[in-house]
């Protein structure tokens, strides 16, 4: 990757839809230049793709939640499956640490999350799960993620 | 907190984003039988009202060589927990820190280019005077991430 790329990279970091034609202009290179670069940035897996930041509050979740799951060791792939098929939950991965996977969820309410939790924990081959509340939301898409 | 109606239009509008935030309001506009202003100006309203609060790509942070992704959970002192919260924003390698409720107050997540810089940072971490407790848990594997999942009722 060259000063191109990482350029490229900086401005749709703050803006996924700045033009193409923009950039180009700026760094003084054709928008095809550009473009093509954006697609091989995507092709090697640099740029996994893009998504708009969507705020919570706004639409009626009132907390993003960070659950810490432990499972059955040979199941891990599987509930890793069937957790990021419910709906409110945003983020799975498996961790080494103090847990075995940790979602990142949002909820309405008490109500909700209580139904949340309990549908978790009806999945079958968890033995535990841990649920803390985030104050003051983080951005729920952080830059950085492997889909 | 306020509810924000959202109607068909604007949920489309959403929905696209989330799974291509670079489609051209022209296409979501052909989708919705509607005009590209209209689409612009749902788009533009959204984001002044703070639905939106901005477009990013998604980047893998091994490709840019990122060896690991790791989130802290934090057992702070109660009384001084902004000040973690800073210190811990401070280094580079954080991405997010906030407050949390729960078994631990304070929650992050950060990038680290090798194993070394993820020790000497759990270490100063650990070595706040106003930290209790660390846990600290490697990302590995696959980070399976759904932005669909997030639900938008028509008219919430």
């Amino acid at each position: 990757m060259d000063e191109i790329d990482l350029a490229l990279i900086q401005a749709l970091k703050n803006d996924a839809r700045t033009p193409f034609r923009d950039i180009a202009r700026k760094l003084k290179v054709s928008p095809d230049t550009i473009s093509n670069r954006y697609r091989k940035l995507q092709k090697n897996g640099v740029i996994q793709g893009s998504t708009v930041l969507i705020n919570p509050e706004k639409i009626g979740y009132n907390s993003v939640i960070i659950l810490m799951i432990d499972v059955e060791p040979e199941y891990s792939s599987w509930i890793l499956n069937e957790l990021i098929k419910m709906v409110d939950i945003i983020v799975v991965t498996e961790t080494i640490g103090d847990c075995d996977l940790m979602a990142i969820g949002v909820t309405r309410n008490f109500e909700h999350l209580s139904d949340l939790t309990l549908r978790i924990s009806n999945i079958p081959h968890i033995k535990n799960v841990q649920v803390s509340f985030l104050i003051r939301y983080m951005k729920i898409y952080p830059e950085y993620f492997i889909i | 907190m306020e509810r924000i109606k959202l109607d068909k239009t604007d949920i489309k509008i959403l929905r696209t984003l989330q799974r291509d935030a670079r489609t051209p309001f022209k296409n979501i506009a052909k989708q919705c039988d509607t005009s590209t202003d209209t689409i612009i100006r749902r788009f533009n309203k959204m984001k002044k009202m703070g639905i939106i609060s901005g477009t990013i790509i998604l980047l893998n942070p091994k490709k840019l060589g990122y060896e690991h992704i790791a989130s802290f959970s934090i057992n702070a002192n109660y009384a001084r927990i902004n000040e973690v919260v800073e210190f811990i924003q401070e280094i580079p390698e954080t991405l997010h820190c906030v407050q949390s409720i729960g078994r631990y107050n304070v929650f992050s997540i950060a990038l680290f280019k090798d194993f070394i810089r993820l020790n000497e940072v759990r270490d100063l971490i650990k070595r706040h005077s106003d930290v209790n407790n660390v846990s600290t848990n490697i990302w590995v594997g696959e980070v399976l991430l759904c932005p669909e999942n997030f639900e938008f009722k028509e008219g919430t």
